[in-house]
């Protein structure tokens, strides 16, 4: 790809209920809209069917909500970052909240390969007893492996889930019953999900709310 | 009925929406949508596109009414769209009436919900979509406590196949009309009226039209005899209202977050169209042709592009090479956008050189997939009988152009069951294919290739060819299979309709007041999404036609005389029934009438609508000036001979019916923009 932009902007940002069931690339979009209704000198791919240079580090399941996530959005003029989001901020569909902004430098890698790991906020439909439940979380974390099978596309995928969650931390009851957070690492072929945390712990089906709170990123990134 | 706080209904929600599929086709939020407080807006209105989120958000009689009614400081209007199968299923395990995507307010807790009908395969999600609101399918059923159901669009123009299920439909444009509706109806309800007296009060308006207030007689065969109005409020006649000119075009429009059919912002740059292709129902009912002023089209480009980002903008009209600044239209937004990411649609232009030009300076610089061509019959005899006059010549000399500048693909439309169609008609679709094929190797070589697309012509109601019988299935059917084999070929691609949709879709358009306990017991039995090809339930109909005793050949296969009261002709869309029996016996005759522009042939609109048009400038309107030595112009005859067709049945060789393009058309021709009729 050509380095044809003057500025990368790295943006954090949050993202609510409202917005939780659009999905990555729709998502993509809503930004590549926002950004064109701000005018901001976007930069795009070149070629016949150029494409809006917005990096995004990790994709939002749906039905998540997020509350730091990262995009390097890639410009063709130098903006301070302060007018950067008083631009952008009222382009942008309600639900979508900036966070913050600063340009990082063009050799930084690209934030996909940098992100590590990610940490979580669950909160389940349950009606299990507190210490019962702080049992299960404990008994997932004392097992050396946890294999399971996932579809990908026509296939059917085994992998041990218990390497990627790296720490599980209860956090109380709320109203929908159990919280706790989770780290699962995030890297390329290496990522954990909570929803599969979730179903191996028994709660499949049962209603969640999860939040991602963070992204990790390694160092230097 | 179903009753839920909005809290409620979004607490359900979060159960369902992580099981269905494209949940963000049911949670709004989307940018320029507009959510007003509720309990302090005093009219509200739920405006509701019977079909599946992704197609109504790309309908432009909703957006516009939408921007018209949230205008009004004390209106609101809110979306609802009728949800897919799964997600019907799960709201109703969850409970969770139908609700609107702003505020999720049960769509029952409004004031009137008006449901917008371009084409009579929503029909049947009507009933799907009241039955989600959980609000009784029949009018009759419905007690004080009900909004006023109502409905408009082009398939309202025979309202009486849907008559049981609507308060009241509102015939022709909505746009002035749509205020005065909601006004009326929730003034008459809140001072205390029965549901009766308000709908009397709203049948004193003009378009309104109030099935329980006109009775109707038929003899045995169920042939109209005598239609009676039944209340004093009632017009005998109800004549569609019209705007004199167009009110300034929409340019808030909400940007989905999901992928809809079209994508796009669309600007309408012309209403109307003057070519008077005898098929075209929009053609006719869309009369008078007003144009939008160039300077109002380019405002409303570049205020679209700063409301919505939107990468696409559709210019939209029925024949948009005869919008008199078309050149300059292209060359301004070429000018003015040509560098930025905006592409255009410029949909339905004439098959001809310039289009290719025009076509050229919109698509400079860009991937070049399609063109389509929308000629609908083969051969200059049978274009002549439909009155679309473009000599085979021409469309070949088109073809070798759009080629040699590098578009790959050519799309072409035709019909089949026209009047006066003989085999050698339907064999000249194969053999201009392979000839424009032919064009495509010589110009490009093997990249290039033709799509061909063939549907049956369905008679409408309003037009020309509403006395037409559909052709007989046998028929259809053996001519699709001559088109099959001879179509099997590297480069060309052949498609056509389903001749059992064809047949339901020509019984409804043309349908009377018996039809609506058929199209309920078909819903009942499981038809739904009638428009969606694998979710089309021919056994469903069958069967409903025949507890009822009804034979659908009697609606769609009969030629009706001239004479018969059609079940439709109390409503007056301005075109005279008199002018649309000329204009039958000129088909027959393979008689060609000119662009109306340049002569009047007296379809009746200026006489409905002298009023209108004295109070606008003279070139308002597409019509001839006023009073001008208006003559009456001839027609040119051209006698054909008889044509004698081996494998129709002979009484019905004589007729021969048409079709207006149908939604899967319109859905295509614009996706590229790029479509010449």
């Amino acid at each position: 790809m050509s380095e044809t932009y003057v500025q990368r902007m790295r943006v954090t940002f949050a993202t609510d209920d409202s917005v939780k069931y659009v999905g990555h690339l729709d998502m993509a979009r809503a930004w590549e809209r926002a950004i064109r209704r701000a005018r901001l000198p976007l930069a795009y791919s070149q070629g016949f069917n150029p494409q809006p240079r917005l990096h995004f580090a990790a994709a939002l399941p749906v039905g998540f909500t997020g509350q730091a996530e990262l995009v390097d959005v890639f410009l063709n003029e130098a903006l301070a970052p302060a007018d950067f989001l008083a631009r952008l901020n009222p382009a942008l569909p309600v639900g979508i909240r900036l966070i913050a902004a600063e340009p990082v430098p063009r050799q930084w890698p690209a934030l996909q390969a940098v992100i590590r790991a990610a940490r979580y906020r669950v909160e389940v439909e349950t009606a299990i007893a507190d210490e019962a439940f702080v049992g299960q979380l404990a008994t997932f974390m004392a097992r050396s492996e946890v294999w399971r099978e996932r579809r990908r596309g026509p296939e059917v995928v085994r992998y041990d889930l218990r390497p990627l969650v790296e720490a599980l931390r209860y956090t109380g009851r709320c109203a929908l019953g159990q919280s706790f957070e989770a780290v699962l690492r995030a890297e390329p072929g290496a990522t954990g999900r909570p929803d599969e945390l979730l179903a191996e712990l028994g709660y499949e089906t049962a209603l969640r709310r999860i939040t991602r709170l963070a992204l990790v990123l390694a160092e230097g990134g | 009925m179903l009753s839920m706080t909005p809290e409620a209904i979004s607490r359900g929600l979060e159960r369902i929406l992580p099981t269905v599929q494209k949940p963000a086709r049911y949670t709004g939020g989307e940018y320029n949508s507009i959510v007003k407080p509720w309990e302090a807006i005093p009219y509200r209105l739920a405006l509701v596109f019977p079909d599946l989120y992704d197609l109504g958000m790309s309908n432009l009689a909703l957006a516009i009414l939408y921007d018209i009614v949230n205008r009004q400081p004390d209106m609101l209007a809110e979306r609802a769209f009728t949800p897919w199968v799964d997600m019907l299923a799960a709201m109703r395990r969850q409970n969770i009436p139908l609700y609107s995507l702003e505020t999720r307010h049960p769509l029952a807790d409004f004031d009137v919900i008006g449901f917008t009908l371009p084409y009579e395969q929503l029909y049947t999600n009507v009933l799907t979509t009241l039955d989600a609101a959980g609000i009784p399918l029949r009018a009759a059923a419905r007690d004080d406590t009900a909004p006023l159901i109502l409905a408009g669009g082009s398939a309202c123009l025979n309202p009486e196949p849907m008559h049981a299920f609507f308060d009241a439909f509102f015939i022709g444009e909505g746009e002035e009309a749509i205020v005065e509706i909601v006004r009326t109806w929730t003034d008459a309800r809140r001072a205390g009226l029965s549901r009766r007296d308000a709908l009397a009060r709203l049948a004193t308006l003009e378009g309104i039209y109030v099935p329980a207030f006109r009775s109707v007689a038929c003899d045995a065969e169920g042939r109209i005899v005598e239609t009676r109005v039944t209340h004093p409020a009632a017009r005998a006649v109800i004549r569609k209202r019209i705007v004199p000119t167009l009110p300034p075009p929409p340019t808030r429009f909400i940007v989905p977050f999901i992928e809809t059919v079209h994508n796009r912002a669309a600007i309408e740059i012309q209403r109307g169209c003057t070519r008077g292709c005898r098929f075209c129902q929009a053609g006719m009912i869309y009369r008078p042709v007003r144009e939008r002023p160039l300077a109002e089209v380019l405002d409303a480009v570049e205020a679209i592009v700063r409301a919505t980002g939107y990468e696409e903008i559709g210019f939209l009209s029925l024949s948009s090479s005869d919008y008199s600044a078309i050149g300059e239209l292209v060359r301004e937004v070429v000018a003015r956008y040509g560098d930025e990411k905006l592409s255009i649609g410029l949909p339905s232009l004439r098959i001809e050189s310039f289009s290719v030009e025009l076509m050229e300076q919109l698509e400079k610089g860009r991937r070049r997939s399609g063109f389509t061509f929308a000629p609908e019959a083969a051969t200059d005899r049978l274009r002549d009988v439909i009155n679309k006059p473009i000599a085979t010549e021409l469309l070949l000399e088109t073809a070798r152009q759009v080629y040699s500048r590098g578009w790959t693909t050519i799309k072409l439309y035709f019909m089949i069951g026209h009047p006066t169609q003989t085999l050698a008609d339907v064999q000249a679709i194969a053999d201009l294919t392979h000839q424009i094929r032919r064009i495509g190797l010589q110009e490009l070589g093997r990249k290039a290739s033709v799509r061909v697309g063939v549907s049956t012509l369905v008679p409408k109601a309003h037009t020309p060819f509403q006395w037409v019988p559909l052709a007989d299935e046998a028929t259809i059917r053996s001519q699709i299979a001559l088109l099959e084999r001879q179509l099997r070929a590297p480069g060309i691609e052949f498609s056509y309709n389903n001749p059992e949709e064809t047949l339901v879709e020509a019984v409804l358009s043309r349908g009377d007041r018996r039809l609506a306990d058929v199209i309920e017991m078909a819903w009942c039995l499981g038809a739904q999404f009638d428009g969606w090809g694998d979710q089309f339930n021919p056994t469903a109909w069958r069967q409903a036609f025949a507890a009822h005793g009804l034979d659908p050949a009697w609606y769609a296969r009969r030629a009706r005389p001239l004479d018969e009261i059609l079940p439709w002709d109390f409503v007056n869309v301005g075109v005279s029934k008199r002018f649309l029996a000329a204009e039958y016996q000129n088909a027959l005759a393979g008689a060609v009438i000119d662009d109306c522009r340049e002569h009047c042939y007296s379809c009746g609109i200026l006489g409905q609508f002298r009023e209108l048009r004295r109070g606008v400038a003279d070139d308002a309107w597409g019509c001839p000036p006023l009073g001008s030595g208006k003559l009456r112009q001839p027609i040119s005859p051209k006698p054909i001979p008889l044509y004698v067709n081996d494998e129709m049945s002979p009484e019905l060789a004589a007729h021969y019916g048409p079709r207006v393009p149908q939604r899967a058309r319109s859905r295509e021709s614009s996706n590229s923009g790029t479509s010449l009729r």
